[in-house]
Order: C-alpha cells, then structure tokens, then sequence
C-alpha cells in the first residue's frame, strides 16, 4: 500500500516540478484531486510510450484546466470583494487558462492532432454540460446527477475511446463514484441549493454505488 | 483617416468572417449563444481578422482557408476578453455589461472554454501543423503575460524590460501571429512569413503601448472605463513606469497608493494620474510606440511589391496614432 502510495505521490510531484509555473503556489492545486486523476489515467493505460505520456500529460493538463474553473465561481462570493478572494479568483482563472495552453501546446508541438481533434468535442461537451446545469432550472434531480457525472467523467470517456479501451466499465464506476459520490463536490453542492431534491437522489445513488462494493480507498 | 475606407479592399471577407463568427455562435444551445451572441455584439475593431485577410494577400490565397483563420483567431480573442473580465472584475466593456457582470463568473469561465476548444476545432479542419504550432505558442505565452501581470500588480519597482515583455505576450504575439497565420494559410514563402510575422509583431507592440497611453490621456466616455484604470487596479504600463523614473513626487505617490489601495489613497493617486496625463513621459512612451512603428513599416518595405502595402502602412499608422 505505501509503495502506491509513493508512486502516486511521485507522479503529483513529476507533474508539478515539470509543469507548475514559478509564480503559483503549489497549494493553489487541489493535489488530492490530481492525485486521483494522474492515478485514474494512468490505470486506464498502465503502459505509455512517448508520444502516448505526452497525450497523457496533455488530457491531465486539461483535466486540471476544467475543475480549476470551477472555482473561480466557488470562489465567487459578491459579498465579499475582499482582495484576497478577489486574488483568488484571478489567479485560478490564469491557472485554468495556462494548464489548457499546455493541453493545445502539447499535442500541437508533438504533432498529436488526431488526438487534439478527439478531445476538443469532450471538452465543449463539459463546457456546455456546466453552463446548461447553471441555467437550466428545469432539469430533474436524476438529469441534474447525470449531468455532473458527465462533467467528471467526459474527459475519461474519451480517453477510453481514444485508446479503444474495452475493459472499462468497472473503472469508470469508481471514477464516477471516487469524484462525484464520495463526498459533495462543488457540483452537487451548487445543484442542491437549486434542486432541494438533488440531495435525496444523490444519497439514494452514493448507496447504490456503495452496496456495489464500489471502493476507491 | 477612416479606418473602414482603407478597408474597402476586403470589405466583402469582412463580412464573411463576420457572418462565420455568428453562424459558430448561433450554432449551440441557448445560453451559448446568448453569450457569445452578447460578446460578439459588443462590436470591436476586429484588427486580429484585418490583418490575417491584408496578410494573405502576398500569398497564393485560398479564400476558405483564411476566412476560417481569421474567424479562429477573433474567435480566441474573444475568449480571452470574456476572461479577462472575470480577472479583472469588469462590469462594462465597450459600453455594454459584461458576461460575468450581466449572468455571473461561472458563465463567463465556461463561455471562454468552449469558445476557445471551438476555435482550435475551426483550424482543425485546414490540416496544416504549422497553424496549430504557432497559434498554442501564442496561447501559451499568452497566458504566461497574464499570470506575470496578476504577479507584478502593486509591485512598484518594475522597469522597462519587463514591461516591454508583458505586454508582448499579452498583445504583440496575438497581432503577430494573425499576419503570421495569414502569410502560413496563403502558402506565402518563408521569407515573406517572418517579415509579416515582424510586421505584426511591432504594429502590437505600438498598439498596447498607444492603448496604456490613452488610458491617461483619453476620456471616461471614449475609454468606457475611467481614466487612469490601469494604475487604480496596481498595473504599471509604460507613462507610469516612465513617470516614476522621472518624477519623485509622482514616484512617491503612487508608491503610498500601491502599500494602500483604499479609497482614501484612490482620492490622491487621482491627482497623480492627472499629472502624468499632462507630463513628457507621455511623449517619451509616443516616442517608444513611433519606434516600434518605424520598425514595423521596414518589415513591410522588406516586403515584395504589392497593392495591399499601401493599405498595410495606412493601417499602421492610424494604430499607432490613434486618439480613442
């Protein structure tokens, strides 16, 4: 177990050393939550030649990019314009937009541009998902939990087809269930304060995911 | 001068871009194109597309090709505005609310991605590598400026190079690359494509530096924004940086202003910022923008012989003295 542990650890710290930029403060990443995607990814397609790391540098990039973004609205309390809320803000804005240039540059700079092209649809896809999920005031606790399964795991979806991977489908539960059901992420907080029943829902599915012995300790 | 005569040329691929950059727009659900819709309304002077269509004309132009060049690179410009308004709290931009004042930051963040993955999507489709390389070392760097500029904010001691390097990043390379892709897109010959690349590359420089000295000595009107909102935000550009190297007492104020932003401090820096507006690092930071003016006007006389010169260099000149 601790030999995981440190190789996950020493992934975090591979991609950080190579990537973080001098200016930003490592503990402006949720590193728990680089853990698990560096972790994810990497079960997905153990083994990776060259040209496959840089793809899988370039979607970590951009994974990193699409749930940074989302805090600049948790970050967003209008009531409190302080300066360092309104810092922290800016700065997660600039971070989510530098790991995205890595994610274009990447791919670009390897010539990688069949898969550029495969994943610049899932990344739309997430993109709308999320502003559909802030204004769609319609939508039903169960089409709500959907949405923000597809949000988490819309880049994980296409990296399994990217690859062709068969096999995937026990994996992409606990990744499901590791991102959406283990605790309250700022998607299913946000929807609960707009759908009261999307707590209820969100239990009733967290326990089916449980009872299917879904553990990703 | 009229800037939409000396456009008259390419008038008709104006209008296509334009009509492309709706069609893109429109195409998705609702809130989509609500937003985008909103930002692409707001107007602007859309110079990114200009000088991608005035740049391809030295090639063998393949129109399709460049229309959507031109539409990607509007298309991207716009995403970093929408986030740019997010960074730096904006409420208005020419004269309308922004998305994150007029639905909330979330929106605006999300409309800035999809804009963007849309964009590099557009130049998939041309199947040239080349785009692709400089257009992600431009994002790049671009995003490199603004993390450094958010860094450099009330910091006082900044001198020249470092500001001549923010605002590469945050303008030039953008304008650079747009003659850059232009030349690429029209099959122009290596030649051809560094010095439109120069071109650019100094037309951008001259235009931030024209744009930071209107930001003293235009109107509230005409900016849309107060005068002076650089240095009320702690961004140093160059009058300021000049104004500091010359003058103590404005050195000494705004120095006082940047250990305390507060409202108190805002009513003084207010009388400095009247000061530098009226002061001679106005005409030294001209004298910079005019330099990089005549630099850019060599890279076009580098250039072969052709009718769109002349609209180039009038282009050029009424960027790099331009009053609003």
């Amino acid at each position: 177990m601790n030999s995981v542990n440190e190789y996950q650890d020493q992934l975090v710290h591979t991609f950080i050393e190579q990537y973080k930029h001098t200016y930003v403060k490592a503990d402006r990443y949720d590193m728990t939550g680089l853990k698990h995607h560096l972790r994810f990814f990497r079960e997905l397609k153990p083994e990776l030649d060259s040209r496959e790391q840089v793809i899988y540098d370039a979607v970590i990039h951009m994974q990193v990019s699409l749930q940074i973004h989302d805090r600049v609205e948790f970050d967003f309390l209008p009531n409190d314009r302080t300066y360092n809320m309104v810092g922290s803000i800016q700065m997660n804005a600039l971070i989510g937009d530098y790991h995205s240039s890595w994610f274009y540059k990447l791919l670009s700079g390897s010539g990688e541009l069949s898969a550029l092209d495969h994943f610049l649809e899932p990344v739309k896809q997430v993109n709308r998902t999320k502003i559909e999920l802030l204004h769609n005031e319609q939508l039903s606790a169960i089409e709500i939990l959907n949405k923000v399964e597809d949000i988490y795991i819309g880049l994980y979806d296409a990296y399994a087809s990217y690859y062709q991977l068969t096999d995937y489908n026990y994996l992409r539960k606990q990744i499901i269930y590791h991102f959406v059901y283990r605790q309250q992420p700022f998607w299913i907080e946000k929807m609960i304060k707009q759908n009261s029943q999307v707590i209820e829902k969100w239990l009733e599915r967290k326990s089916q995911f449980e009872e299917t012995s879904i553990n990703c300790e | 001068m009229k800037l939409a005569a000396t456009l008259s040329s390419i008038k008709p691929e104006m209008d296509q871009v334009e009509r492309k950059i709706k069609e893109i727009t429109s195409a998705e659900p609702s809130m989509i194109s609500n937003t985008s819709n909103h930002l692409l309304e707001a107007g602007g002077k859309r110079i990114r597309p200009v000088f991608v269509l005035l740049a391809s004309k030295f090639g063998a132009s393949k129109q399709g090709d460049v229309i959507e060049v031109a539409v990607a690179l509007e298309l991207i410009h716009m995403a970093s505005l929408v986030h740019d308004d997010v960074i730096d709290r904006a409420t208005i931009r020419r004269g309308r609310p922004t998305v994150n004042d007029r639905w909330d930051n979330g929106t605006a963040m999300f409309t800035g991605d999809f804009i963007f993955a849309r964009s590099v999507e557009l130049l998939q489709q041309l199947n040239e590598p080349r785009l692709h390389h400089v257009l992600s070392h431009t994002i790049h760097q671009l995003t490199l400026g603004e993390i450094e500029q958010l860094k450099d904010r009330y910091l006082i001691g900044q001198n020249l190079f470092r500001y001549f390097r923010r605002i590469k990043r945050k303008t030039a390379l953008l304008i650079a690359s747009s003659t850059e892709l232009g030349a690429i897109s029209s099959k122009c010959n290596d030649e051809e494509i560094i010095q439109l690349k120069k071109f650019g590359y100094y037309i951008g420089m001259a235009y931030q530096i024209i744009d930071d000295i209107l930001d003293f000595t235009s109107t509230e009107e005409k900016l849309g924004k107060p005068v002076g909102s650089d240095l009320l935000n702690g961004h140093l550009t160059l009058p300021t940086i000049l104004a500091i190297q010359n003058d103590d007492a404005s050195r000494s104020s705004i120095e006082a202003y940047f250990k305390d932003p507060t409202e108190y401090n805002k009513g003084l820096i207010k009388q400095t910022i009247q000061d530098i507006s009226s002061s001679p690092s106005i005409d030294e930071a001209y004298a910079w923008s005019d330099a990089y003016l005549d630099r850019a006007l060599n890279a076009l006389e580098s250039l072969p012989s052709h009718p769109i010169k002349k609209t180039l260099r009038k282009i050029a000149v009424y960027l790099g003295k331009r009053k609003y």
